[in-house]
């Protein structure tokens, strides 16, 4: 079908859409450093803890009360138990960050030098950005709702 | 409003069609969320919790804001397949503006997340040299 080329004009994706995505760019990468800065500090709070953490125990069971049992296994391997899940909260903000300041990155190239792989590129970070964040979605929602029954049957 | 076909190479489309179906599912996520969050608020009243109302209004501002973004996602998703597939400038540009606000949103939040953060801070700070 012949298309009427007098209103539609083929064109590369110009200004119009440069300010949105530059726009979006200028925050993703905000939020990447935020991301950055998160990790460091979850490291950070990590390490100060996992270093104290004997004495941290001797105070919580002063306050809060502890059995032997649970401060034994919790100075004895319990403690490495922690590591686990601190990693893999300190690598999705890591994850998290690179994703989204390579989608800035790749949206600043491509108006720069109008080469459009770096807009390609741009677009597949986006994209494992989503990724993360419905797998993060999904992991919080299962919290929830196991919270919720445990509320509601247990309570 | 001109309308202008929008001319891309196929890895250039195929990248940004990846985007399509993973931010619709984000958006699925998040409302699904909202959904549970209600259920809470349900369960909270039947047990007689007493700090209700707090959780009522956190309830009311989280989802409030939740939902706006989840609607963003799922405007940009609808809007940029839309885009590819008709070749569509405006479709395009009408998703890039919604991801643009959905990240503006996101970043806003993480401003008054980090003042509030400075502001509890320097209360405790005060708090602690008075005392």
């Amino acid at each position: 079908m012949e298309k009427n080329t007098s209103i539609l004009q083929q064109v590369e994706l110009d200004s119009s859409g440069a300010e949105q995505i530059k726009t979006s760019g200028k925050w993703a990468k905000f939020i990447g450093i935020i991301f950055i800065v998160l990790a460091i500090i979850s490291l950070l709070t990590f390490v100060g803890i996992f270093a104290n953490m004997d004495s941290l125990l001797n105070v919580m069971m002063e306050y809060n009360g502890m059995s032997d049992q649970a401060l034994a296994f919790m100075t004895g391997g319990g403690k490495y138990i922690l590591i686990f899940p601190i990693l893999i909260i300190i690598a999705v903000f890591v994850l998290n960050a690179i994703f989204l300041i390579r989608f800035r990155n790749g949206s600043e190239n491509y108006f720069l030098t109008g080469n459009e792989d770096e807009l390609a590129s741009s677009f597949n970070n986006l994209g494992k950005y989503f990724k993360i964040s419905v797998a993060l979605g999904i992991l919080s929602t299962i919290g929830s709702l196991i919270a919720v029954v445990v509320t509601f049957f247990m309570s | 409003m001109l309308e202008t076909e929008i001319i891309l190479k196929e890895e250039t489309k195929n990248q940004i069609a990846s985007t399509i179906e993973w931010s619709k599912y984000a958006a699925y996520i998040s409302i699904l969320g909202i959904a549970i969050g209600f259920l809470q608020i349900i369960v909270g009243l039947i047990k007689g919790n007493a700090s209700i109302l707090a959780s009522l209004i956190s309830f009311l501002i989280s989802s409030a804001i939740s939902l706006v973004m989840s609607i963003n996602l799922l405007n940009y998703s609808k809007l940029i397949k839309s885009g590819i597939n008709n070749h569509s400038s405006s479709d395009l540009y009408q998703a890039l503006h919604h991801l643009k606000t959905y990240f503006t949103i996101m970043g806003v939040l993480f401003i008054i997340a980090i003042s509030l953060v400075f502001l509890g801070l320097i209360i405790s700070l005060l708090a602690f040299a008075i005392n």
